[in-house]
C-alpha cells in the first residue's frame, strides 16, 4: 500500500492530517473527520499481506468491545486498497516512556494513580479474556487532563483471546511476542503457553521502572537481559527507591516472580496489594472495569473475578465495598508534585493543546523494543505510536555488499572460465608419434609373426620330429614382407631365414621339401613326414632346389591366431594413470574395460574392438559415442600406442604393461 | 545450526562428486559416510580467536550419516544426489545463552538435512590434451524438512530451497609409479527467503570454494590437504541481530546473519580392489566471521563404483 500523505482523504471521510508514528507493519495517521471535524488516529497497514489483515481486523473487533476509559478506543473500521484500517481514539499527549526518561522516578502519588488507571484497565481486558501481551511504557499513552495525567493503555495489536480462541495456528506456537525486560520467563521461551500472568508480570515491571526510574531487568544487552529475566535477576526496588513502601515493593517483586505460580494470580489480587491502604484506589480500579463492562456480556467463567472473590488475596481480609457516592465520585488523577489523591473523571475527554507539551525524544533503545508478531512472512516490528516529532530512527540492519576477496575470488574463476573457453577454441595440435622408434628395443627378442611364449594357439598334432637344419643353407628361406602399414607403430615383419630360427618346435622339412598346408587340425601320422605342416615357422620348410620359391607365399599358410590379451595391464594415458582390462577375447574380438585415474575419482568405461592376429595390431573404443579409442600394438607383455576422443583430431600416446 | 551448518557445508565433500572430472556414461558410485564435530566457541564479530568471543555453554556436536549417489548420465555429464541425517545436540540446553535467546535455543534436533542434487558437465579434459579438467554445474539444495526447528542453534538448515551454480578446474599428473591431482572448485547459490528486515533478505545468497591436493604414491593410496571456504555476505552481525528484538526474538533471526568460515584439513583416500574406495578426513575452523571459530570436522566413507553393473569388476 502507498504512504499517504496529507490532504489524502480515506473512505471518502476521513482527511490524512500528518503521520504520527511508523511500526513494522502498520503506520498511524492523525486524520479528521470530513464531516464531524472530530480527531481521530488512523492505523493503516502498509504491507499488503492478508494475515496481517486479517490479524488487524481482529485487533479491531478486540479493541471496540473494551471501552474503558484507560483503553484507547477503537470507533471505526474502514476500508482503503482493499486493505482494513482500524479508526481509533485519537490521544493528544506523550508516551509514558518519554516520561519516565525526561523526568526518572514518578513520585508515588503520581505512579500509583496512574498505575491504578492502566491496571484497571488490563483487568477488563483479562475478564474479558483478551491479554495485551506487550505492556511496556511505550504503549501507555498519557494525555493531559489540566494539570492530570491519563493514561491509556494501547496497543493490542497482538492480543490472544484467551477464553474462545482464535482459528488454530492463528497465532503460532514458537512465535515470540513482547519487549526484552518486560517479557516474562516463559514469554521468553515459548509465547504460545502463556496466560494472564504474563501481563501480570509485565505490570509488575512497569510499576517498578516508574517507581525507580529503572528497568528492573535491563542489562547492556538483550540476550543478558533475557538472561536475567529468566534468573530473577533484577536490585531490589528498595534499595533504588527507600521511600517505596514495602507491601508495595513485595507486590511488585512478586509480579517480577520468575514462575508464574508464584505470581499474583489476576490484576485484582494485585490491586488488593498494591493498594491495601489507599481504599479510593482499590475502589477506582473495581469501578472503572464494572463499568467497562458492556451490560449483559458474558464473562468467560476463568477470568470471572471481582473484587470480593474468593480468589487469592495479598490483603489479610477483604477490601471494603466502595460506597456509591465514592464510586460515582469523579476521581482526577494525582497533579505532578501534588500530595493529593484525586481521580479524574475518567468519562472527560481532555481538551489538551499538543503544542503546550514537548515530549522528550524516545531513547534508541526502547525505541526498538516494539515488536509485533513473529511469524513466517510476517514483520516483527510492531506498529507502537511513536510521536512524529522523534527524529532518532533505529538504524537499519547494515546491509553488506559482496566483500573484495570474494569479489576477487568470483573474479578469479570468471578468469580461469575464459582462458579454458579461449583454448577450447584452439586447433588441438596432432601429437608426434615419435615412439614408435623407442618401441623397437622394447620388443627385441620377440619374432614378428611367432606366437608369444604363452599363446593359447591350440596344436592338436603331436610335436614335429626335430631335423638338423643344416639342409636349409642349401637355399635361403624366403623372406616374406608384410605390407607396411599405415601406422607409424607398426613395423613390418620380417623372417629371419631358417638358419638363425631358434625356435625348437618349429616343424623340419623333409628332404623332398613340399609347401604344406598349416593345418593344426591334420595329424601328421596322416601325412609323410615331408608333408609335415609348418604350422609355426613357414620359414624353416627347406625347399628343394626343384621347387620354386613361391611354393612359401603366405596365402598358402594358415593366419596365426591372435595373441591373448585378456587380463590386466596397467599403466599411463597421458600421464594418467591406466589400467586396460581385457574380460574376454573371442578370436580377434576383445572386449573389456578401460580406467582412467583423475583426481579420487576414476573414469571406468567399457571397451571393445580388436586384435589383428598377423600384426598384433590392437584397437578398441569406449562403448558410448563419444568416447575414447585407442589404437597400438601388442608387444609381448606390454601394448602401447595412442587415443584419442573421437571425432577429433590428433592423439596422444598411451602404453601399459601386463600385470 | 545454522552456523553450524555453515561448518558443515564448508568442510570438504567426501569422495563423490569432488572435482571437475564426470563419469562414463553408465558409471555410477554411492557413497556413504558418517562425520561429526563439535565446537565450543562462536564469534561474535570478527576473527579467529578475536575478543568477542562467546562460550556456548558446554559446546554443541554434530553427528551425521550421509549417502551421494552419482552416475554418469550421459559423455561427460553426472548427476549427483546427496542425502544426509543429522543430529545436534547441546549439552546443556538451559545454560547461558541457550535459556536467554528463547525459542528452545539450544534443544536437539535430529532428522534429514538439506537435499541436495547436482548436475554437472565436464567441458574440458586433460585426458584428450586439455591443460586442465574443468567442469560446471548446477545444483539444487531441499531444505524444507529442516523449517520447523530453524530458529535453534542446533538446527539442521535454515528451511529454504536454494539454487546455485558452481565451476571447477582441476588437474592430474604423473608421480613416480604414482599421481598426483588437485582441484579447486567454487560457486554460488540464490537461497528462497524467508523474510526480510528491511533491505536485508534472510537468507541472503552464499558463495562457496573447496579444494584438494592429493599426492599418491600409488593407484591405491592418496594423502594430501583440503581446504573450505564459505559466505553469506548479506546479513547482519550477531550483535546487531542480539540488539534488534524484532530479530532476536523471530524464528528467522539465524537467516538474517552474515558470516564467513573457513576451514582446513587433511584427507586420505585408499581404494581396495577396483571399485572400492575408503576415505577419511579431518578438518578444522581457522577463520570465522560470525560463526563457531573452533569446529573440528571427521569423517569417514566408503564409495563403491559400479555396483549395479557385475561384469565390470574384473575377472
Amino acid at each position: 500500500m502507498s504512504e499517504l500523505h496529507a490532504g489524502d482523504l480515506i473512505a471518502e471521510r476521513f482527511r490524512i492530517e500528518s503521520l504520527l508514528g511508523e511500526g513494522g507493519i502498520a503506520r498511524v495517521y492523525k486524520v479528521r473527520h470530513t464531516r464531524l471535524g472530530s480527531t481521530h488516529a488512523l492505523k493503516i497497514l502498509h504491507l499488503l499481506k492478508p494475515a496481517l489483515a486479517d490479524r488487524l481486523l481482529l485487533e479491531g473487533r478486540i479493541q471496540a468491545q473494551l471501552h474503558h476509559p484507560n483503553l484507547v478506543r477503537v470507533t471505526d473500521v474502514v476500508e482503503h486498497q482493499g486493505m482494513p484500517c482500524l479508526v481509533m481514539e485519537y490521544v493528544a499527549g506523550t508516551q509514558l516512556q518519554e516520561l519516565l526518561v525526561e523526568q526518572g522516578a514518578l513520585p508515588l502519588d503520581v505512579a500509583l494513580p496512574m498505575f491504578a488507571g492502566i491496571l484497571s484497565a488490563v483487568a477488563t481486558a483479562h475478564d474479558l479474556g483478551v491479554l495485551h501481551r506487550d505492556l511496556k511504557p511505550a504503549n501507555i499513552l498519557l494525555t493531559r487532563q489540566g494539570d492530570r495525567w491519563l493514561p491509556k493503555v494501547s496497543d493490542f495489536g497482538i492480543a490472544k483471546i484467551a477464553s474462545g480462541g482464535l482459528r488454530e495456528g492463528e497465532t503460532q506456537a514458537g512465535v515470540t511476542m513482547g519487549t526484552p525486560g518486560y517479557m516474562a520467563p516463559e514469554q521468553i521461551e515459548d509465547s504460545s503457553q502463556i496466560d494472564h500472568r504474563a501481563d501480570i508480570f509485565a505490570l509488575g515491571a512497569l510499576l517498578y521502572e516508574m517507581l525507580s526510574g529503572s528497568r528492573p531487568f535491563a542489562q547492556d544487552t538483550t540476550y543478558k537481559t533475557l538472561k536475567a529475566t529468566i534468573e530473577g535477576q533484577l536490585s531490589p526496588l528498595r534499595e533504588l527507591q527507600p521511600g517505596v513502601p514495602a507491601h508495595l515493593a513485595q507486590a511488585v517483586h512478586r509480579c517480577l516472580a520468575v514462575e508464574m505460580e508464584d505470581r499474583f494470580p489476576d490484576c485484582h489480587a494485585l490491586a488488593d496489594a498494591l493498594f491495601a491502604d489507599q481504599p479510593v484506589l482499590r475502589a477506582l480500579v473495581s469501578k472503572l472495569e464494572a463499568e467497562a463492562i458492556p451490560e449483559g456480556l458474558q464473562r468467560p467463567e476463568s477470568t470471572r473475578l471481582s473484587p470480593d472473590s474468593s480468589a487469592v488475596r495479598t490483603s489479610p481480609e477483604p477490601l471494603p465495598t466502595p460506597t456509591v457516592e465514592q464510586a460515582q465520585a469523579p476521581a482526577p488523577l494525582m497533579p505532578l508534585g501534588s500530595g493529593a489523591t484525586l481521580v479524574a473523571d475518567p468519562t472527560d475527554l481532555p481538551a489538551f493543546d499538543p503544542a503546550a507539551f514537548s515530549p522528550a525524544r524516545q531513547t534508541e533503545e526502547t525505541s526498538r523494543m516494539s515488536i509485533g508478531v513473529a511469524g513466517p512472512g510476517a514483520q516483527t516490528q510492531a506498529d507502537s505510536e511513536v510521536d512524529e516529532e522523534s527524529d532518532e530512527h533505529e538504524p537499519p540492519p547494515r546491509k553488506r555488499g559482496l566483500s573484495v576477496p570474494t569479489l576477487a575470488g568470483l573474479a578469479l574463476a570468471a578468469g580461469l572460465g575464459v582462458s579454458g573457453l579461449w583454448w577450447m577454441m584452439q586447433p588441438e595440435p596432432a601429437e608426434p608419434v615419435a615412439a614408435s622408434s623407442a618401441l623397437t628395443p622394447a620388443l627385441s627378442g620377440a619374432v614378428p609373426g611367432t606366437a608369444a611364449p604363452n599363446t593359447a594357439a591350440p596344436s592338436n598334432g603331436p610335436s614335429p620330429q626335430p631335423e638338423p637344419l643344416a639342409a636349409a643353407a642349401a637355399a635361403p628361406a624366403p623372406v616374406v614382407e608384410e605390407p607396411v602399414v599405415e601406422e607409424p607403430v607398426v613395423e613390418p615383419v620380417v623372417k629371419e631365414p631358417p638358419v638363425v630360427e631358434p625356435v625348437v618346435k618349429e616343424p623340419v622339412a623333409a628332404p623332398p621339401p613340399v609347401v604344406e598346408q598349416p593345418s593344426v587340425e591334420e595329424p601328421t601320422a596322416e601325412e609323410p613326414a615331408a608333408e609335415e605342416p609348418a604350422a609355426e615357422e613357414p620359414a624353416a620348410e627347406e625347399p628343394s632346389a626343384e621347387e620354386p620359391v613361391a611354393e612359401l607365399e603366405p596365402a598358402a599358410e594358415a593366419p596365426p591366431p591372435p595373441p591373448a590379451i585378456v587380463g590386466t595391464w596397467s599403466g599411463t594415458a597421458n600421464n594418467l594413470p591406466l589400467t586396460v582390462q581385457i574380460t574376454s577375447q573371442d578370436g580377434e574380438r576383445i572386449s573389456g574395460v578401460v580406467t582412467i585415474t583423475q583426481g579420487a575419482s576414476e573414469r571406468v568405461s567399457r571397451i571393445s574392438g580388436s586384435i589383428s592376429a598377423a600384426s598384433n595390431r590392437l584397437s578398441f573404443a569406449e562403448e558410448g559415442g563419444s568416447g575414447l579409442s585407442f589404437s597400438g600394438v601388442v608387444r609381448g607383455t606390454g601394448m602401447m600406442g595412442t587415443y584419442s576422443s573421437r571425432g577429433k583430431e590428433g592423439s596422444l600416446s598411451w602404453s601399459a604393461q601386463r600385470r | 545450526m545454522t552456523l553450524l551448518i555453515a561448518a558443515l557445508l564448508a568442510s570438504p565433500l567426501a569422495q563423490a562428486g569432488s572435482g571437475p572430472w564426470s563419469l562414463s556414461p553408465g558409471d555410477h558410485t554411492l557413497y556413504l559416510g558418517v562425520e561429526a564435530q563439535r565446537f565450543d566457541h562462536l564469534a561474535l564479530s570478527s576473527g579467529s580467536g578475536a575478543d568477542d568471543v562467546l562460550q556456548v555453554s558446554d559446546g554443541m556436536q554434530t553427528f551425521g550419516v550421509k549417502a551421494i549417489a552419482s552416475l554418469g548420465l550421459l559423455p561427460r555429464l553426472e548427476g549427483e544426489l546427496v542425502l544426509p541425517w543429522q543430529s545436534v545436540r547441546n549439552n546443556r540446553p538451559s545454560d547461558f545463552p541457550c535459556d536467554a535467546l528463547g525459542l528452545k535455543a539450544c534443544e536437539p534436533t535430529s532428522g534429514v538435512g538439506i537435499i541436495r542434487a547436482r548436475l554437472k558437465g565436464q567441458w574440458l579434459d586433460q585426458l584428450v590434451g586439455a591443460p586442465l579438467s574443468a567442469a560446471i554445474g548446477t545444483e539444487l539444495r531441499l531444505g524444507q524438512l529442516t523449517a520447523s526447528t530453524r530458529q535453534r542453534l542446533t538446527n539442521r538448515g535454515e528451511g529454504t530451497m536454494d539454487v546455485g551454480g558452481f565451476a571447477s578446474f582441476g588437474r592430474t599428473g604423473g608421480l613416480g609409479n604414482g599421481y598426483w591431482s588437485a582441484f579447486l572448485e567454487g560457486g554460488g547459490r540464490y537461497r528462497s527467503k524467508n523474510r526480510s528486515y528491511d533491505a536485508v533478505d534472510a537468507p541472503g545468497a552464499e558463495f562457496w570454494a573447496e579444494g584438494e591436493l592429493f599426492l599418491a604414491p600409488s593407484r591405491a593410496v592418496a594423502i594430501g590437504p583440503t581446504a573450505a571456504w564459505i559466505s553469506r555476505p548479506e546479513g547482519v552481525d550477531i550483535e546487531e541481530m542480539l540488539a534488534d528484538t524484532s530479530i532476536v526474538l523471530d524464528r528467522d533471526r539465524l537467516s538474517a546473519l552474515t558470516f564467513m568460515s573457513a576451514q582446513a584439513g587433511l584427507k586420505a583416500l585408499v581404494r581396495t580392489g577396483n571399485a572400492v574406495t575408503t576415505s577419511v578426513g579431518v578438518s578444522r575452523t581457522i577463520y570465522a566471521v560470525n560463526n563457531p571459530t573452533d569446529v573440528w570436522s571427521v569423517d569417514l566413507g566408503l564409495s563403491a563404483r559400479g555396483f549395479l553393473t557385475k561384469k565390470d569388476r574384473q575377472p
